[in-house]
């Protein structure tokens, strides 16, 4: 065999070699960005389920707060609720350590309770509002101090992000 | 020989091609790496944060005094700063602020458990809750002392029950308590009673042990707890009822202690503000009997809690009298409420 042959030979080797390890490292490549692009895919799901999650629990907040609820029974006290609006209205900045996380995180939230029966009225705490919103509602009791009787009633709080 | 050379430059920049191909796929290869490792310790954080942020909700949402949460926060750094807006589960998701939380500053071991308790407060009102956090590497030992141990079983109650809490006598058994948890960080408690020198000496030498010392006034639900620092300094901060003293034992010094009271203190007078504004509404639509009381809360809050004790209120500013005169009209409150509840009058709150 001729040198040249021989030459010719490995060089086709090392091209082969060459090749193969492009072809080879180019796969992990691609299959390393599906795989990413995947995660990214499944993270953004996560962040847009975890942000639902921190609105449902801001309404939760809201639902559960002493401003507003009954001491003793689980209801909502109207005149609580008209007082709670008249100074959130007033000294927004007041209630901050209220909300915690909530607050910070630079939420608006809509509050409305619409009493249904037997007494009837809509009342409604705004504190600002945002781009995309998602509501909640929640079907409540409410007491009224001065007739002594409960009322059925939904308390919608409109979270805005 | 001329093509011969030129095969082996050939050969040469094959061989080059293939190290600097390598070198692009180990430096995609460990960025990617990187790159997941950093998301999967953000998702841990943010699993972290959202438990955390469950157990304020079902705190809330509980009849009971306490609600408890144990989890575990294994691989996540949670470090904790009132001035900085609260608990940090990882730098890059910033702060959960949940309210008055009270704790050491670091609660992270590596792989552990944290602690979670809510509690109730505001002494004879209700004014929220506080949140008490402790974790596998924080112990809290008591020191006993014969005259205060109804105090000691009430701060053994409220302190979160998986927390390693542990009543000691002489100094010689606080020492032999602190080598038992070598690496943790360690909170002695002195009730009624000041350090000796040698005390504060021997355990202020000790790697993360800290001491405080609780000075019950007349009343005991009202005194003063002093933090001692490393240097031999200490301060001096005001509590008002069981629950903040021992907010006051768990947290990491006087300064981050009386942040997040402050912030109870707060919400207390949102709350109250919230009361008085109530029964004006109310007033309007009782009988006369029951405006005379109402009249009486409305002028207690308004014209003595809300601008005598609760205007620009900072516990580090103030002092046992004061908390005292709060405390009491507080009480007068409360008892107020049950005599409208005799008269079958709305109650205050």
């Amino acid at each position: 065999m001729s040198d040249s042959i021989l030459r010719r030979k490995g060089q086709g080797r090392m091209l082969e070699v060459v090749l193969a390890v492009v072809f080879f490292t180019a796969l992990i490549i691609f299959l390393i960005f599906f795989f990413s692009a995947n995660q990214r895919q499944s993270y953004a799901k996560q962040f847009e389920q975890s942000k639902n999650l921190q609105a449902s629990a801001l309404a939760q907040v809201i639902l559960n707060m002493p401003e507003i609820r009954c001491e003793v029974q689980n209801c909502i006290d109207i005149y609580k609720f008209l007082a709670f609006k008249e100074g959130v209205g007033s000294r927004k900045i007041f209630y901050s350590p209220a909300f915690g996380a909530y607050y910070t995180r630079k939420y608006a939230y809509n509050i409305t309770l619409q009493v249904i029966y037997p007494e009837k009225g809509t009342y409604t705490i705004q504190s600002g509002q945002g781009n995309s919103s998602t509501l909640f509602e929640f079907p409540v009791n409410v007491y009224n101090a001065t007739s002594e009787r409960y009322s059925f009633a939904m308390l919608s709080v409109r979270v805005y992000q | 020989m001329s093509s011969g050379r030129r095969a082996d430059a050939e050969t040469q920049i094959n061989w080059i091609f293939i190290l600097a191909g390598g070198a692009i796929f180990l430096f995609v290869i460990f960025k990617f790496i990187g790159v997941q490792r950093s998301s999967s310790e953000l998702a841990s954080a943010a699993a972290v944060r959202d438990r955390l942020e469950s157990a304020i909700l079902s705190s809330l949402s509980t009849s009971q005094l306490y609600f408890e949460d144990t989890m575990n926060v294994e691989d996540v750094r949670v470090r904790a700063s009132c001035e900085e807006g609260g608990i940090f589960v990882s730098e890059q998701l910033g702060p959960v602020d949940l309210g008055p939380v009270f704790c050491s500053a670091s609660l992270g071991s590596d792989s552990g458990n944290l602690f979670f308790k809510s509690v109730r407060w505001g002494g004879p009102i209700s004014a929220g809750s506080l949140i008490f956090l402790a974790s596998d590497a924080n112990s809290y030992l008591l020191v006993s002392n014969p005259g205060y141990d109804d105090m000691i079983s009430e701060v053994e109650k409220m302190l979160p029950k998986d927390a390693d809490v542990e009543r000691v006598g002489e100094l010689s058994t606080i020492l032999e308590s602190i080598n038992e948890r070598k690496g943790k960080i360690v909170r002695v408690a002195y009730f009624g009673e000041e350090p000796s020198d040698e005390q504060k000496e021997e355990l202020n030498n000790i790697k993360g042990v800290s001491l405080v010392e609780i000075q019950p006034g007349q009343d005991r639900m009202i005194g003063e707890v002093v933090f001692y620092n490393k240097t031999g300094d200490k301060k001096a901060v005001p509590y008002m009822g069981y629950e903040l003293l021992t907010a006051a034992i768990l947290s990491e010094n006087a300064e981050e202690y009386a942040c997040s009271a402050n912030k109870a203190f707060s919400r207390m007078a949102g709350i109250l503000n919230v009361t008085s504004k109530r029964l004006a509404l109310i007033q309007t639509s009782s009988s006369d009997e029951c405006k005379v009381f109402m009249g009486a809360v409305i002028k207690n809050i308004d014209e003595v809690i809300l601008p005598n004790y609760l205007s620009k209120f900072k516990i580090e500013e103030t002092d046992q009298t004061k908390i005292t005169g709060l405390y009491g009209n507080l009480t007068q409150l409360a008892s107020t409420n049950n005599m409208l509840e005799r008269l079958s009058c709305p109650t205050v709150y």
